[in-house]
């Protein structure tokens, strides 16, 4: 038998297995969270533009102040130089926390949705299992550990660079890191035996580049062995 | 994607319709355990919408999609340790004893199927559901997965070549 003969007698027999779906409540969920997060491009612009608004209003405010007590006149001086350097740090950490509580929120959105799902199943497989004013606190209850799930995870990005001590890289090298220097990092973890380390490290790598193709060579040398 | 990216929130609808269906059962046939299915499949489209700002046309969205999809399973199975788990949901039902011999013959065969089907080891599986849901090429999985594209093709052959053996026992 040709081969694509015997791929389309195989494809066939098994498109006979079956032709299933998610349920409607996970689609319902999914696309939910899609929506939420196609608009959300504006929270990060928001709270910059909050950011130097404030800082502007300060330096006027500053500017205006009587200058003959010494203690003010100080004041400039303390302004001007860190004001930029906290509105950086500001400016990057707010619409990280935002951006970490939206991932938070669509998780335990979605999360719960398939819950119900799953619990409407078993209602309907063992009605007499499931007393109702269970379902929904246990639900409840899961939905919290997802968001300190979510929580922990949004966390861990920032726990990769701590795990560089294998090979300090310089402040300036740790933001530039590439895939492929993070991986090494790793397969470097995994090589001195911390694979802990390793195995949170790889979770980050996952989270900040779900769509990174690991050659082959490099998987073989980051997986626990 | 693109369109995604841009704030259209239609373009994700549109896209999701179209790709729900082969990536749910291409993750429920690879892990084969419904709640773990669903849990995989809601996270992989959470990774989607979370990697959309990061989205560039290298590659057709399929291949992007099942690269994201490829990537959980590896992890799911690594954390895992590669163990099998129960077939309960492509496990079609046994023929009753009032069923017409050549429909009780089909099911018979899709039995068989099932049964190779969870029985390849996980490479040859993935490969062929890559081939059968998402309709990828040898070279289209190898993009997918970080194989080779030699390596892509063994698997894929390799899997064909055991389902239909199983078909064939009948």
């Amino acid at each position: 038998m040709a081969e694509s003969e015997r791929d389309e007698r195989v494809t066939q027999a098994y498109r006979a297995l079956g032709d299933e779906a998610p349920p409607p409540a996970l689609d319902a969920a999914i696309l939910a969270a899609s929506r939420r997060r196609s608009g959300r491009w504006h929270v990060p612009v928001a709270a910059a533009a909050a950011l130097v608004l404030a800082v502007a209003v300060a330096v006027v405010v500053e500017r205006e102040a009587p200058t003959g007590d010494a203690t003010v006149a100080l004041a400039p001086q303390v302004m001007t130089a860190p004001a930029p350097e906290v509105a950086r740090k500001s400016a990057g950490v707010e619409p990280r926390l935002a951006e970490s509580r939206a991932k938070a929120e669509d998780r335990a959105a979605v999360g719960q949705a398939r819950r119900d799902e799953l619990a409407k199943r078993e209602a309907r497989q063992s009605p007499q299992r499931l007393s109702a004013p269970a379902a929904p606190a246990a639900a409840r209850e899961s939905a919290q550990a997802g968001l300190r799930e979510e929580s922990r995870a949004a966390a861990a990005p920032s726990a990769a660079p701590a795990a560089s001590r294998v090979a300090p890289p310089s402040a300036a090298g740790a933001v530039a890191e590439t895939p492929e220097q993070w991986l090494e990092r790793i397969a470097k973890l995994r090589e001195a035996g911390r694979d802990q380390e390793a195995d949170d490290s790889l979770a980050a790598f996952r989270r900040r580049y779900p769509d990174f193709v690991i050659p082959e060579k490099m998987r073989a040398r980051i997986q626990r062995r | 994607m693109l369109a995604y990216r841009q704030g259209d929130s239609g373009a994700f609808e549109t896209l999701y319709a179209r790709h729900k269906g082969p990536l749910y059962r291409f993750v429920l046939r690879a892990v084969r355990e419904r709640g773990q299915a669903e849990e995989l499949f809601q996270e992989i489209w959470m990774r989607v919408i979370e990697a959309r700002g990061r989205y560039e046309v290298r590659a057709k969205f399929t291949t992007w999609l099942y690269t994201i999809a490829h990537n959980r399973l590896t992890d799911h199975w690594r954390k895992r340790g590669l163990r099998v788990v129960e077939l309960e949901d492509i496990d079609p039902p046994a023929p009753r004893a009032d069923e017409p011999e050549a429909r009780a013959a089909g099911r018979q065969d899709l039995q068989r199927l099932a049964a190779a089907l969870a029985a390849l080891p996980e490479l040859q599986r993935e490969a062929f559901l890559l081939h059968a849901e998402a309709g990828m090429t040898a070279s289209q999985i190898a993009a997918a997965t970080g194989a080779n594209e030699e390596a892509a093709k063994s698997r894929l052959r390799y899997a064909l070549g055991k389902l239909k053996a199983a078909l064939d026992d009948g």
